[in-house]
């Protein structure tokens, strides 16, 4: 029994960084229509800055602030460049999934070439000795990482619920005349949307950078886990998004534990096949959203 | 006053009429024909213009001369074209002709090689086993075809990424079937009709033919009732519907061809390289042969061999400094669809519409300055 409370408590602090993740990638869907492939990628640049100005003796809080921050201006930048000459064109929406894909394939690049092939690692924000209370032991580290993803997952959340600007990125996705006939330009909508999400993703790389390390093809692993978060918990929506991703890490720890490790990242990709074709709206989704209408 | 009907039906002098279409007549009784994967229709008259025989005529010249031509390595990458060509071609149906954005044409070529390496010199025959090679992609390819047909196009993509990983998981884990990472080779010669597969030679006239093959049954189903249901799907899919188009049966028809054509691809690769590993399958794989069907645009198969065949000699050349290939391939596509949407051929369709409006206006300029 204590295993299996062990193997639950270890999957806390993941799941909440692949609920970070799927968050973001749901902000985005929800307000653009846009999968971002390049998500994940994003993450592993936000690490990989904090990880530049630690080098430069910056005191780690201000490089993980500088690791968010690079992270939501490159998100930013991409839309603002290669994304936005795409709106309104003839299945303009698939041609931006492509274009996404591509941006993860060269940001990978860029990484490699900037930072190396060889993985680095980031300090840790808080201690990484454990703590034991009845036989299961946790770390403040994992604490920290946990308590920072929900507060900013819900943060947004709340944000997107409450907001005009919030309430209006959801209405984009729906219908974008709409919305600037109420005399908010989309394409602000999208900025925003693009920057918030990139924000979350630096987040999530410089909380999970000191526990899987930082290397330029690490951004597929990232975005995967996010994906599957994203669908489990109904794509578009945020805080099934946060449940998706406990859910998966949960599960993807008991298929180590007691199945076998080799088959633990498949629990992500089965679930993405199995919600897609059982239950395509996951937990909180809307069916009209994801079912092909003809 | 309009004239009478009479004196309308009187009037024989000769009225300039509009051409109309041909319309066969069925007898009453028949039943509408159906084109089984296009080949009841003629792709040559729907298409390129020319037979199957000249072409094949054309391909057996070309595979006569290049190899005494091509120097070894320049083979060696001229066949791997071919495979790609073959893959493509089938992602070319699925993306190009059914609007399903798919990252698992590569794991599609993985179940395919797979079969062949671990079947072939010990239980089945060369063909026997490109054939099964054939089905197992074309099955795998369905699977995700029946998610793709229900879902918009976005949870595809997701589909594909997942289905994608998990074969190339499966192909590492399970080491004790297929080698895991360190890949497993292949047991034997291939010959086939006294062609010796393992030489560069007699692996492109293999080659060079089922591409042809494979080019054709594309053209075939591009033109077929099926096809032509696809394309109608892809422009506009409610009035498709409307028509009596059959969705489901649309979607599944594309992946489970284009997967077939995966499949296939992924056999000749175990024949060519003698080897398979998961690297040969990984993402950099299905970028490539999205890559290719981006720059064919939708100007038919024959560009999508020409894509191939331009973009594998780039691959190939760029492999020495892999990082450079990779950073090429994602400004690339990002270029290629923020400038070209519509592939070489429209933006060449473009460029080329913009010269004669140009030449217009330079010859209404001058024109006007002599007057």
């Amino acid at each position: 029994m204590t295993l299996f409370i062990q193997t639950l408590v270890s999957a806390i602090a993941a799941g909440a960084v692949y609920g970070l993740l799927g968050v973001g990638i749901s902000l985005t869907y929800k307000t653009t229509g846009i999968i971002n492939f390049a998500h994940g990628q994003v993450a592993i640049f936000g690490g990989y800055v904090a990880f530049a100005l630690t080098e430069s003796h910056v005191p780690l809080g201000v490089a993980v602030v500088g690791g968010i921050a690079g992270a939501a201006l490159l998100s930013g930048a991409m839309e603002r460049t290669v994304l936005r000459p795409l709106y309104g064109r003839d299945r303009g929406v698939v041609g931006a999934i492509l274009i996404t894909f591509g941006v993860a394939v060269l940001l990978q690049e860029v990484t490699q070439l900037l930072w190396g092939s060889v993985p680095q690692t980031l300090g840790s924000l808080a201690s990484g000795n454990a703590w034991q209370i009845g036989g299961v032991s946790f770390t403040p580290s994992s604490l920290t990482i946990f308590l920072a993803a929900i507060v900013v997952s819900a943060a947004i959340v709340l944000g997107v619920e409450r907001t005009r600007i919030g309430r209006a990125m959801r209405g984009c996705a729906q219908d974008r005349e709409v919305v600037s006939l109420l005399g908010i330009p989309p394409e602000r909508l999208y900025l925003i949307a693009f920057t918030v999400a990139g924000a979350t993703a630096g987040l999530a790389g410089v909380l999970i950078a000191p526990s899987v390390g930082l290397a330029p093809g690490n951004g597929l692993e990232l975005v995967v886990p996010g994906f599957a978060a994203a669908v489990l918990g109904g794509f578009g929506s945020l805080p099934g998004a946060v449940l998706g991703g406990i859910l998966i890490a949960l599960l993807h720890n008991i298929v180590a534990v007691y199945i076998s490790s080799g088959y633990a990242d498949a629990v992500q990709y089965m679930a993405i096949i199995l919600v897609l074709l059982v239950r395509v709206r996951g937990l909180f989704g809307d069916e009209l959203e994801t079912v092909r209408s003809v | 006053m309009p004239p009478s009907r009479a004196a309308a039906q009187d009037d024989t002098t000769p009225r300039p009429t509009r051409p109309t279409p041909e319309v066969p007549s069925a007898p009453s009784d028949a039943r509408p024909r159906r084109a089984v994967l296009g080949l009841g229709s003629r792709p040559g008259r729907g298409n390129s213009g020319r037979p199957l025989v000249i072409r094949f005529v054309a391909v057996a010249a070309l595979a006569q001369f290049v190899p005494s031509i091509a120097s070894t390595s320049n083979m060696l990458t001229i066949n791997l074209a071919c495979v790609y060509a073959v893959a493509a071609v089938g992602l070319n149906l699925i993306f190009g002709l059914g609007g399903l954005i798919s990252i698992a044409q590569g794991a599609v070529m993985a179940v395919g090689g797979y079969i062949t390496i671990l079947l072939f010199g010990k239980t089945l025959g060369l063909v026997p086993c490109l054939l099964l090679a054939g089905c197992g992609g074309g099955v795998a390819s369905l699977t995700m075809g029946l998610v793709g047909a229900r879902v918009k196009t976005h949870y595809f993509v997701l589909a594909s990424l997942a289905f994608a990983e998990v074969i190339v998981l499966v192909a590492t884990t399970m080491t004790g079937l297929t080698g895991g990472s360190n890949g497993t080779a292949l047991l034997g010669v291939p010959v086939l009709a006294g062609l010796n597969l393992s030489t560069n030679s007699g692996f492109f006239h293999f080659a060079s033919i089922l591409l042809l093959v494979v080019v054709y049954l594309a053209d075939a189903l591009r033109v077929s009732r099926g096809g032509l249901g696809l394309s109608a799907l892809t422009m506009n899919s409610y009035l498709a519907v409307a028509s009596g188009v059959n969705p489901l049966a649309s979607r599944a028809l594309a992946t489970t061809v284009g997967g077939v054509f995966g499949g296939i691809a992924g056999g000749m690769l175990a024949l060519l390289d003698g080897y398979l590993g998961p690297q040969n399958f990984d993402i950099p794989t299905a970028t490539l042969l999205l890559l290719i069907v981006v720059v064919a645009g939708r100007a038919g198969n024959g560009s999508v061999v020409i894509a191939t065949l331009i973009l594998t000699f780039l691959s190939q050349g760029l492999l020495t400094s892999p990082a450079v290939g990779q950073l090429v391939y994602g400004i690339g596509l990002i270029a290629l669809i923020i400038i070209a949407p519509g592939g070489v051929y429209a933006a060449t369709d473009w460029s080329r519409r913009r010269v004669v409006r140009w030449r217009g206006r330079v010859g209404y300029k001058s024109g006007g300055s002599h007057e």
